[in-house]
């Protein structure tokens, strides 16, 4: 038992720990790990958006630095242009001049040409000043340019290869022009105050792709060399790719940056900020290493609160399981001890209570097959039904004792074949035991041929004696029939039957393992005495048993006999045997008369 | 976690810094050489180079912690630079450091390795200090500044404050004569319609002596051409002027502050100021060959109003609306 139940245990597919551990795991684990990789994937975007739009402002606002630095200067010309430009003035223009030059530190020269296009004045921080006289300058670019659109701005110069300058040439109210030599190395003080976060820059190039303005000044006096400028253009490139959004990508030292850039359209120049990758990121890289581990932290959290609780869950059926497995194999008194609370703990009171009852109901039908030995299995059920022995307690009863026995057994069996024998018995105890059963009377004893049934005890029947003397009848007929089969085979048996009833000591005799009902009187002996001088078809009874069943069946008086073990004589009455009825009638009716 | 290990390099480095200065410096930091005209008592030094000693703290540097200062000097003698520069080698200095054209073409003569950041006047391409302002290729770079083209302008401003000016006596040292001032000065005098009256002065006693001369010579005004030892003149050329009634127009600023009339120049402390930029790039491994030289883009007009006064002149409004600095 116990082992065809580990053999069905052992091959589980699939473990209910495994399946309890799995379903928990991914009860807890799924939405963490869904909440934390959306939490990461729109951080990262929101991050490339918010990174993308604070560079662009900070672009803008580095373009539009410029494009003041710029109108500053403008401004300053402005001024030297609000009166005509005449000889007698030319004091005047200077002071002006040199009123500018003083608010703009950039301004290296200022030269102030008048309609016709004749230089009126110059004035210089570092060149000789030249007064009247000047030159006609109506071809210069400057002027000519500053004539058609207002203002204009030359290309951006290196002087000596190194120091760059920008020309800017106004048209004033009336006419004249100021053109202005500008130092843009002026700007650098605009430039190196832009950060960009902790280490971002931000580089100002002109239309041919040349630096003009970098926080570190080398790079514009060195000039700007192909590779750098191949290094802008792909910055550019790629900003244009990006719909002029941040990009990321290989600035001219070949550093990994995220970049934007915004243009100065007045000059065509174009403005990059720029900052280190690492750094533009590390917010982004922070907020990810921290969901990794919280995730990391949910896992491992995940599996031991699944392993907890598909323990918890499992522990009880595994308690379960082999609690049924011990009951199964009758250990009835074991017990389920789970305390969860839930339904398992009902589960397994159940279990309890179904062992229990197992045990109550195997006591039961072992003491029922026990009285099955002595009383008839409809009386031992319902003496097992009400559940009280006290009718199999000792007692002072009136009981039929019934006796009978077969009449040359001994000789029979001492020269019968066994297998005869046996055969004989057999037959015997199936035609008796059946008969018995039937009337409900309780069989106390038996052995070889002779046994020994008591009527009205332990269970009470209305009419003992009448019941009793009907039941010897079909006993006597039953074994009759029996005994002429019997005869064709060559034995010579023949059967007799006692019967007594009187008051008796009844109840259980015997040891724990070995228990019989017996009855112990008179009428024991008395029907035992009857029995034995009974001939073959006889079944004798004494006086009170006759009387009793008076004349409901007939009985033909024997008259007093002397019985061993008895002082006085004993009346007996003979019953007779169904198949003689007809034969004694007479007689029986004479008794009835007599009685 | 970077930042534990800086943290951990940076307190190794001032435990090995502290180590090292009680130990009188390690050869683990480095030297910076100053080569200097005057000489190398604490007070010159800060005098001339001051400006410069305070950008390299504000770069982070602590003088005989993160670097150890060497100093030589000519001890007052053009002839002498060399030697000094000589002395400065032989220290094993990582850059050496001048602040005057003189000083940085002497250290130039004497090693073509170690580094040199100076500031020079005249045309550093024509004298060989370097191949070009954008990249000087050589061991020799710095701040350049335009006193070939200013000695015009000053020139110039001169006469735009003295309108009525015919002759000047003009203070050169002969020992710069292969500087272009000299040359310069003439052709601008011409141009500007100016007689001039050179005078040479080879030491201090010859100003004693020249200055009462040019008064005989009746020139109108004082012109000082840009020299190291006349740098050190200022206060004497200026007591000198007064006494003959001069207005002097001078190179550098500190002119003016000790008595002189009229100075023009780019700023000298920021271009001081600017030089260790150089020093620091060049001491975190740059070579000094791919730093442009660099021109001042800031020029002042130092005018002493007290000495104008005490001349009787009124100066015009051009040169008060140009002054950058005023001395009352």
């Amino acid at each position: 038992m116990r082992v065809s139940i580990h053999r069905e245990a052992a091959p589980v597919r699939r473990s209910l720990f495994r399946k309890y551990f799995i379903a928990l795991f991914a009860a807890v684990i799924v939405p963490v790990a869904a909440s934390g990789i959306s939490d990461a994937w729109f951080g990262y975007h929101d991050q490339r958006a918010m990174l993308s739009a604070l560079l662009r402002v900070e672009a803008t606002s580095a373009a539009g630095k410029m494009q003041s630095f710029l109108a500053g200067i403008r401004n300053q010309l402005g001024w030297t242009l609000q009166r005509t430009l005449t000889t007698a003035a030319g004091g005047q223009h200077r002071l002006e001049a040199l009123r500018a030059m003083r608010q703009a530190p950039a301004i290296v020269s200022i030269s102030l040409v008048d309609h016709a296009g004749v230089e009126r004045l110059y004035v210089s921080r570092i060149g000789l000043n030249r007064l009247e006289g000047g030159s006609d300058r109506s071809g210069d670019p400057a002027v000519a340019g500053a004539r058609s659109t207002g203002i204009w701005y030359g290309p951006v110069t290196f002087r000596n290869g190194s120091e760059p300058f920008l020309t800017m040439a106004l048209l004033g109210p009336i006419d004249s022009i100021a053109v202005a030599e500008i130092n843009l190395k002026l700007i650098w003080v605009v430039i190196s105050e832009i950060r960009v976060g902790r280490s971002g820059q931000a580089i100002v190039i002109d239309q041919t792709g040349r630096i003009i303005a970098h926080p570190d000044i080398s790079k514009v006096l060195q000039g700007t060399d192909e590779n750098t400028a191949a290094a802008l253009r792909r910055l550019r490139d790629k900003i244009v790719a990006a719909h002029g959004e941040a990009a990321t990508a290989r600035n001219a030292e070949d550093e990994r940056v995220v970049t934007a850039m915004a243009p100065i359209p007045s000059v065509g120049w174009t403005v990059f900020v720029e900052q280190p990758q690492a750094e533009a990121f590390a917010p982004l890289y922070a907020s990810l290493w921290r969901t990794g581990g919280l995730l990391l932290a949910a896992i491992v959290l995940a599996a031991a609160l699944a392993y907890w609780l598909a323990r918890r869950m499992t522990g009880p059926i595994r308690l379960l399981e082999e609690g049924t497995e011990k009951i199964g194999a009758g250990q009835f008194d074991h017990r389920i001890d789970i305390a969860t609370g839930d339904e398992l703990e009902r589960l397994a009171v159940r279990f309890n209570q179904m062992a229990q009852e197992l045990a109550v109901s195997r006591d039961r039908s072992e003491r029922i097959a026990r009285l099955k030995r002595f009383l008839a299995p409809q009386v031992a059920e319902l003496v097992e039904k009400s559940g009280d022995e006290s009718v199999l307690a000792g007692q002072r009863a009136e009981v039929v004792a019934v006796f009978c026995d077969l009449r040359g057994f001994t000789a029979f069996s001492a020269h019968a074949e066994p297998d005869d024998v046996m055969q004989v018995l057999r037959d015997y105890y199936e035609a008796l035991g059946a008969i018995i059963t039937r009337y409900e009377a309780t069989l106390t004893n038996f052995s070889a041929d002779g046994l020994m049934v008591l009527v009205n005890a332990p269970v009470p029947s209305a009419e003992p004696a009448l019941r009793a003397v009907e039941m010897a009848i079909d006993m006597q007929d039953a074994v009759q029939h029996l005994i002429a089969e019997w005869r064709l085979r060559g034995h010579a048996v023949g059967f007799g039957i006692g019967l007594a009833m009187g008051r008796a000591t009844v109840g259980r005799i015997g040891y724990e393992a070995r228990v019989d009902y017996t009855a112990i009187g008179n009428v024991v002996n008395l029907a035992s005495r009857l029995c034995s001088s009974a001939d073959d078809r006889q079944i004798l009874t004494d006086d009170s048993v006759a009387c009793s069943v008076g004349g409901k069946i007939p009985m033909v008086a024997l008259g007093a006999r002397h019985l061993k073990g008895f002082d006085e004589e004993v009346r007996v009455y003979d019953v007779g045997i169904r198949s003689l009825t007809s034969d004694f009638a007479p007689d029986a009716t004479e008794i009835s008369a007599k009685s | 976690m970077r930042q534990g290990y800086f943290a951990l390099a940076y307190l190794l480095a001032l435990f090995v810094g502290s180590f090292a200065a009680s130990q009188g410096l390690a050869a683990t930091v480095p030297h910076v050489g100053l080569l200097t005209y005057w000489d190398c008592s604490p007070g010159t030094v800060q005098d001339e180079f001051g400006p410069f000693l305070k950008g390299l703290e504000e770069l982070g540097y602590r003088k005989g912690e993160t670097f150890a200062l060497e100093c030589q000097a000519a001890g007052k003698n053009y002839d002498r630079l060399a030697e000094a520069a000589r002395k400065l080698m032989q220290l094993s200095v990582d850059v050496i450091v001048t602040s005057s054209q003189p000083a940085g073409r002497a250290a130039h003569q004497v090693t073509d390795s170690v580094p040199i950041v100076s500031i020079v006047s005249g045309d550093p391409i024509s004298a060989g200090l370097v191949a070009s302002l954008a990249r000087p290729g050589g061991n020799f770079t710095g701040v350049s500044y335009y006193a070939t083209e200013l000695t015009a302008k000053r020139l110039e401003l001169l006469k735009e404050a003295i309108p009525g000016i015919v002759t000047i006596g003009v203070l050169a040292n002969p020992d710069v004569s292969y500087l272009p001032f000299e040359a310069d000065a003439m052709r601008a005098a011409e141009k500007l319609g100016i007689g001039v009256k050179l005078h040479h002065i080879r030491q201090p006693a010859d100003l004693d002596v020249a200055i009462p001369e040019m008064k005989k010579e009746s020139v109108q005004a004082i012109f000082v051409l840009p020299d190291v030892m006349l740098a050190g003149e200022a206060a004497h050329i200026a007591d000198l002027a007064l006494e003959q009634r001069l207005p002097t127009m001078a190179w550098a600023p500190w002119y003016p502050r000790n008595g002189c009339l009229l100075a023009y120049s780019a700023d000298y402390a920021e271009m001081l100021h600017r030089l260790a930029f150089y020093v620091d790039r060049i001491l975190k491994g740059t070579n000094p060959g791919d730093l442009p030289l660099e021109q001042p883009t800031k020029f002042e007009l130092s005018i002493n109003l007290k000495t104008a006064n005490a001349l009787g002149i009124e100066l015009p409004q051009t040169i008060l609306l140009m002054a950058d600095e005023v001395i009352e």
